[in-house]
């Protein structure tokens, strides 16, 4: 048989990385049957033989408040896992416990992972572990740290243990007074109901009945139980009337008195209360002042590293994809006797170039979400909450409603999904609406490339603006919305715990960087190649007979340019009213990363770029390879120069400095290094804006739209399913009403402003 | 007094927390509870309170609530 260990614990108790540790790289990440929460389950080798392991979801409690308490509570009694491996932080034991306290009411073995034991150590804890499992009624505690491996074998052998021999059952929290009675009547009540579903032990039943446990009640009512649901709701009235107080409240504060009551003999602490690094670190990134300045530095320093550190890298995959490999797929076409065939040029001009222009982009991505991942590890993002809480509030939201915000840098699909975490069903629709408006990563490409085409070096500016611009917009919607839609509503008060400040673990970074850029790979190979596909078709086909024929059409009198064309005159006040232009955002419609794609198969198809035009005289597979590695290389030196540029360049900020910035190479070497899209791209923004200038004002016009338009079809589908059809709706309404007029806003108002040349 | 009123660097033992139900129950499972011991980190005026509670975790909490979670200097308890 295979055994099943659950991991349970609080949030931020390094339960991951323990549960990292254990299973290695044999693990699954999934969702939860029905649930958005994702699922890791992982297999923990122990020579003879394997041990399932689940990550059940972080929680403080086993109450059905949320969705992960009810997930982690329903995964213990219903998969009956072989034991509960209970992760606790011990810099914080007495809330951990109080977790550890109500898994070991429901009946099943327990093992207490002591976790994070260097950092209690550091704050002066003195902790012993084997008094703490003898007050427990002799479970086993192991010590670990989980981040530098200690105490994992420990924990192996632990775990071993418990399921080669049945453990003493733990003690559990003992009720005292009116609630002790009641909770023993109850319980040989429910023990004597036939009505409770298998799997339920008596006792639990009766302490969550009294806790006037909802799920709980819901599901015994359906089970026809009802008998004891107004049981439980009379023994609830004794024993309000006895104490005057909930009696979901004096169990609470039992079970904290029955922890306290444990610690007692467990913990020595310090005579002095210590003020730890993190609390001297929050005095100033928490400042009343200093606080607002120093997250936009912060956020600053974010953008400037993604936009220009990684641009020497984009630069390399760029001529990589568009070149030497669009030289591959020509050459490897024409060896199969495709040349000059549709064929070659589907797999050339339509996946090379589609999917190729959007890989571009990888760098990209790889390096804001790194940023990202730092300031999730390093505990910086809760004061980030913290701090925003004040702007939060213009919008009726509060600072816990900014994690999913910023989640939304990434990516508008997990933004939706992560408005779980906040408590009521107002907060997480508005939240998710205005999640939309921060410019997710795969809209960051399309900056990228018009930042680089018509602003050259001061291309970050316009990325900085393109951000600075969805939230601006955000905060007006909310602030709106709270005075309309939820006038008199306010939002649910704001608590959350803010974790110590420690040192990101490189291994988590790469970890939590990876999976999401595997994420946005995967999207590559499968909507971005589809949609690429269907592009050249429909490119490919003309729109009559007189116009061409197949795979020989001017790309204007094509199906699509025909369609895009047809679109064309809105945008026309916006100053990009080109066929192109529309075209590219409808294609954006499915997904943003596909703008920059299909600008690649629109635009370059025109310009120079004709297949003859790259195709290199003679060189071998093996040279194109080394040329390759030494572009490699060569990126990597100048990201190494870009790093350290960032800190010259943010003194720069301040007005009357100006510090030189590092060059290894010489200046020309990387000045006008404009590729044919961009070339392309100014061309014909120029011609469709009228000037120079006024084409520089329509690209920053598209930019604006293209940030605030709908989101793509998967955070629509995200949105359906949390909030339903009608805020969907609602959703691609308003986007797009604010979008065109944000862009015609820009456009038409600069050129009143004179920017327009 | 109201928890709001504590400033900070002062210590104070919760004597009763307010607030729905819900929000009850959430500062229980956070560790707010009769009888926890905090100490104020920070009380700017439109900020939210930043409170050590019982010397381990720190939280922030919204100062509307604090408004509901009364507290007493530990001498006068003790």
């Amino acid at each position: 048989m295979t055994f099943t260990i659950a991991l349970a614990g609080n949030p931020n108790v390094g339960k991951s990385t323990l549960f990292n540790a254990l299973t290695g790289s044999r693990q699954h990440v999934g969702n939860w049957p029905g649930k958005t929460v994702e699922k890791k389950e992982g297999y923990l080798r122990t020579g003879d033989e394997d041990i399932l392991i689940v990550d059940l979801p972080g929680t403080y409690s086993l109450t059905a408040y949320s969705i992960e308490e009810i997930i982690a509570r329903d995964f213990i009694i219903h998969e009956q896992p072989t034991a509960v491996v209970a992760v606790v932080d011990a810099s914080n034991l007495e809330r951990n416990l109080y977790l550890v306290a109500q898994i070991i009411e429901l009946e099943v073995p327990v093992i207490v992972a002591l976790n994070m034991t260097d950092i209690a150590t550091n704050r002066g804890l003195t902790i012993d572990a084997d008094e703490l499992s003898e007050r427990l009624g002799g479970i086993p505690v192991v010590e670990t740290v989980g981040n530098r491996h200690i105490g994992v074998d420990a924990l192996t052998r632990a775990i071993k243990q418990t399921l080669a021999q049945p453990p003493l059952p733990a003690l559990r929290a003992t009720y005292e007074g009116p609630l002790r009675t009641e909770l023993d009547r109850l319980e040989a009540v429910v023990a004597e109901s036939d009505a409770i579903p298998s799997g339920y032990n008596p006792y639990w039943v009766a302490s969550k009945l009294l806790e006037n446990d909802e799920g709980l009640t819901t599901k015994l009512q359906e089970s026809g139980a009802s008998e004891l649901v107004q049981a439980a709701a009379e023994a609830r009235a004794r024993i309000e009337e006895a104490t005057g107080e909930d009696p979901e409240l004096i169990i609470a504060n039992q079970r904290y008195q029955f922890i306290h009551q444990i610690l007692d003999t467990v913990v020595v602490r310090p005579q002095s209360a210590v003020v730890t690094m993190s609390d001297k670190i929050d005095r100033i990134a928490t400042h009343r002042i200093w606080g607002v300045p120093i997250f936009l530095l912060m956020m600053w320093l974010v953008f400037q590293f993604t936009a220009n550190v990684s641009a020497p890298f984009l630069d390399w995959v760029d001529v990589f994809m568009n070149e030497t490999v669009y030289g591959w797929g020509l050459e490897l076409t024409a060896a199969l006797g495709l040349g000059g065939t549709w064929l070659q040029a589907l797999v050339t001009d339509g996946i090379i170039a589609g999917v190729g222009g959007v890989l571009v982009f990888v760098p990209v991505l790889l390096f804001l979400y790194f940023a990202l991942a730092l300031l999730e590890d390093s505990g910086y993002m809760a004061r980030a909450a913290f701090v925003m809480d004040r702007v939060m509030r213009v919008m009726g939201l509060h600072g816990k409603s900014f994690l999913p915000m910023i989640v939304g840098f990434g990516c508008t699909v997990p933004a939706v999904y992560a408005t779980r975490t906040l408590e009521n069903e107002r907060d997480r629709k508005l939240t998710g609406f205005l999640a939309t408006f921060m410019s997710c990563g795969a809209r960051l490409p399309v900056y990228v490339v018009f930042g680089a085409a018509f602003f050259g070096v001061a291309s970050g500016n316009l990325i900085f603006a393109m951000y600075l611009l969805g939230i601006g917009v955000a905060l007006l919607t909310g602030l709106v919305l709270k005075n309309t839609v939820y006038r008199g509503t306010p939002p649910t008060p704001f608590v959350m715990e803010l974790p110590p400040y420690r040192v990101p673990r490189p291994r988590d970074v790469w970890r939590q960087m990876w999976e999401r850029t595997e994420g946005f790979l995967v999207k590559a190979g499968t909507v971005i190649l589809a949609v690429s596909v269907v592009m050249w078709l429909l490119l490919a086909t003309p729109s009559s007979a007189q116009a061409g024929t197949f795979n020989d059409v001017p790309a204007e009198q094509s199906v699509f340019g025909v369609l895009s064309g047809a679109v064309a005159p809105v945008f026309e006040p916006a100053g990009f009213g080109s066929w192109e232009a529309s075209g590219s955002l409808l294609t954006g419609i499915l997904a943003k990363e596909v703008v920059v794609g299909t600008m690649n198969q629109l635009f370059v198809d025109q310009s120079a770029a004709s297949p003859d035009a790259v195709e290199e005289p003679d060189t071998s597979f093996g040279e194109e390879l080394g040329a390759s590695l030494l572009g490699f290389g060569e990126a990597a030196l100048l990201t190494v120069q870009e790093v350290m540029n960032i800190v010259p360049r943010t003194i720069n900020l301040i007005p009357v400095v100006d510090i030189g910035e590092i060059s290894f190479f010489p200046a020309e070497a990387e000045e006008e290094n404009t590729t044919n899209l961009q070339t392309a791209l100014r061309a014909s923004f120029e011609d469709s804006a009228g000037s120079v200038a006024a084409g520089a004002l329509a690209a920053v016009a598209f930019n604006v739209f293209v940030l605030l338009y709908v989101p793509c079809m998967a955070a629509l589908a995200a949105m359906r399913q949390e909030f339903g059809w009608g805020w969907m709706w609602a959703q691609v309404g308003y986007t797009f009403a604010i979008a065109w007029l944000a862009a015609v806003l820009v456009f038409q108002g600069g050129l009143l402003l004179g920017f327009g040349g | 007094m109201p928890l709001f009123l504590v400033a900070a660097g002062e210590t104070v033992i919760v004597q009763q927390t307010g607030g729905s139900t819900q929000i009850r129950q959430r500062l229980v499972d956070l560790g707010l509870t009769r009888g926890a011991e905090l100490h104020m980190l920070k009380n700017d005026p439109a900020s939210p309170l930043l409170i050590a509670l019982n010397h381990d975790s720190r939280l922030a909490l919204d100062r509307r609530l604090a408004h509901h979670i009364l507290v007493s200097l530990p001498d006068t308890t003790a």
